[in-house]
């Protein structure tokens, strides 16, 4: 009973208006979802988004505060805060900031087993550009200006809870992967325990691991094509690497059509995923692709 | 029922009986693993072999087998060449895959390249040579598999001399051998190679230049009473199944040249760590130090 939306907006903040439209798609991104936004009493007032100005300086201009709404979230709970606004002199670049936590205080901070306070942003384009979001009541994907045609305009979030070996949900953690945006240098992914501070530190490479050859569904040689394989992005909470989650893998970029979703069996379900393609993410995705322009992200889609 | 040696080898051919010791010393622990060494077939005669005298010389060859049960239907035959590298004094080794041989001596079928330079493909393997050093050499095998570490024991000092080299059969999702192919794995001190040859169409994919193990990105497998290790998976288009030849880990995990015991495919296998003296940062994910373990048994 997932959500999905494929959203166009202005990527900049030379208006109030403009800047009410993009942020005003990622609230109800997330809302539509099924996350349950905190009341301001719970985390203090909340941004306004028929009322907040656009920002003229580097600086937040307000936040939200979303829980987690599934069984899930009375034994392992997770609050994700986010903040609009631009982290640029004169606020003309459109910048959220998140942090991810298992509690909101009455002034919207997430004071305990907190993610670092993760700022997100691109370029500024003054032309309407495609952004892809899917989640549900405990997982969401936001890949901004996925299909905008300029990488160093976008960045991704994605954040979904821990399962077990079979995909089942499970009550330890949350798995986060990103890409901050600019140029190269953006990925980052972590596990998060639910009752304790991060197991491990940022990683700053995304834990997928893809043939050097560039094709993974082609036998070569001779050999029929018979099927096309996707790579799951593995994280850690130290040691060994946790059962991968299901929001992202990562393909080779001429393998699929960005914009067109598919269905593929993971963890022995059909589930459907749209790949987004290689412009946001023009950067190498995976550890051992030799190409920057050959891996791109798959994001869940249903 | 697997082979294993640690041999003591000097890296160097500066004489014929050098050349020869440490040529017949990896020759015998083929012999030794159970695969069939064929004769007649023009192979090199270690009691009269020449050192090399140039760069990148075959002083001769032999020609191996697999010899277990999947050979009548799945035949692997290999060719191990013996001779220089970069230098004559320079240990050099070339390795070559088919399946079949003619009465020559000659490989048949889908044949891996062999390679005769030290950059044009993954079949040679070189060592520089070390006057004073004697190294350790590890080698475990069986009849359709081997892992030979060649000089690779010691100091850090010695990186520029070992060579590596690993092929084992494919297998299925619970690691029992398959009639499919064979998978490859290389190294010496310029380049860490795999690829996996099918036995009809020969490799599947281009010769990949890192080897397949993704480690996180910390500085320790260790998490709780577990301590994680992990496989390398070779390509022919998709993944295959991760052989049980080779596992990466990371250096501070375990003791170098001290076995372990650790569940694969739900079986119980042994590994011994070469440590980081010279093969290390096998995974591309920055997983610094990562080195490799090979199986045995």
């Amino acid at each position: 009973m997932g959500y999905t939306v494929k959203t166009d907006f202005v990527l900049n903040n030379s208006t109030n208006t403009i800047f009410r439209t993009w942020g005003q798609a990622v609230t109800d991104a997330i809302a539509n979802c099924g996350w349950a936004q905190c009341t301001d009493v719970e985390a203090g007032t909340q941004i306004n988004w028929t009322t907040v100005a656009a920002p003229t300086a580097a600086t937040s201009q307000g936040y939200n505060v979303w829980k987690m709404a599934d069984a899930l979230q009375s034994e392992c709970p997770i609050y994700m805060k986010i903040e609009y606004g631009s982290d640029t002199v004169g606020g003309t670049l459109p910048t959220v900031w998140l942090t991810v936590g298992n509690t909101v205080n009455a002034s919207g901070g997430i004071p305990s087993a907190n993610t670092p306070r993760i700022a997100l942003s691109g370029a500024q384009n003054t032309a309407s550009k495609i952004s892809y979001s899917s989640g549900d009541t405990n997982r969401w994907i936001f890949a901004w200006n996925a299909g905008g045609g300029r990488y160093h305009d976008s960045w991704y979030w994605a954040i979904e809870r821990t399962v077990n070996n079979s995909g089942g949900l499970t009550n330890t953690g949350v798995l986060i992967t990103l890409n901050a945006g600019g140029i190269g240098s953006g990925y980052k992914q972590v596990f998060k325990g639910g009752a304790s501070a991060n197991a491990t530190a940022w990683e700053t490479t995304l834990g997928a691991l893809m043939p050097q050859s560039n094709t993974g569904g082609s036998w070569l040689r001779g050999v029929p094509t018979e099927r096309t394989s996707v790579y799951p992005i593995y994280h850690t909470q130290g040691g060994a690497f946790e059962p991968h989650g299901l929001n992202v893998f990562l393909y080779h970029n001429h393998e699929l059509t960005a914009g067109i979703p598919l269905t593929m069996s993971v963890y022995g379900a059909a589930h459907t995923y749209m790949p987004v393609g290689n412009v946001t993410f023009i950067y190498p995705a995976s550890a051992r692709e030799v190409s920057p322009t050959r891996s791109a992200l798959l994001v869940r889609w249903e | 029922m697997g082979y294993t040696l640690i041999a003591n080898t000097a890296p160097r051919s500066n004489s014929d009986a050098e050349f020869r010791a440490w040529g017949n010393t990896v020759s015998n622990m083929f012999a030794n693993s159970g695969m069939v060494k064929m004769t007649g077939v023009g192979e090199i005669d270690w009691s009269t072999v020449t050192l090399p005298l140039t760069t990148y010389t075959t002083q001769g060859y032999e020609i191996w087998r697999f010899n277990d049960a999947l050979q009548s239907t799945a035949p692997v035959y290999f060719r191990l060449d013996y001779g220089s590298g970069a230098a004559n004094v320079r240990p050099g080794m070339w390795f070559t895959l088919g399946n079949g041989m003619e009465s020559n001596g000659n490989l048949m079928g889908a044949r891996s390249p062999a390679a005769y330079s030290s950059t044009g493909g993954h079949g040679v393997w070189t060592s520089t040579p070390n006057s004073s050093n004697i190294f350790l050499t590890y080698f475990s095998g069986d009849t359709n598999r081997f892992a030979l570490a060649f000089s690779i024991g010691g100091s850090a000092a010695n990186i520029a001399s070992f060579f590596f080299a690993s092929a084992e059969r494919t297998v299925d999702a619970n690691g029992a051998a398959t009639g499919d192919g064979v998978l490859l794995t290389f190294a010496d001190q310029t380049q860490q190679k795999q690829v996996a040859w099918h036995r009809h169409i020969g490799e599947y994919t281009g010769v990949e230049v890192s080897w397949g193990v993704l480690m996180p990105s910390g500085s320790s497998g260790v998490s709780g009473s577990n301590t994680a290790v992990y496989p390398l998976f070779h390509a022919a288009g998709p993944y295959l199944n991760p052989g049980l030849n080779l596992l990466g880990y990371f250096n501070a995990d375990f003791a170098a040249n001290s076995s372990t015991s650790l569940t694969l495919y739900g079986a119980s296998h042994t590994y011994m760590p070469l440590g980081n003296a010279a093969l290390r940062a096998i995974s591309t994910r920055a997983a610094n130090p990562s080195c490799v373990m090979i199986r045995w048994e």
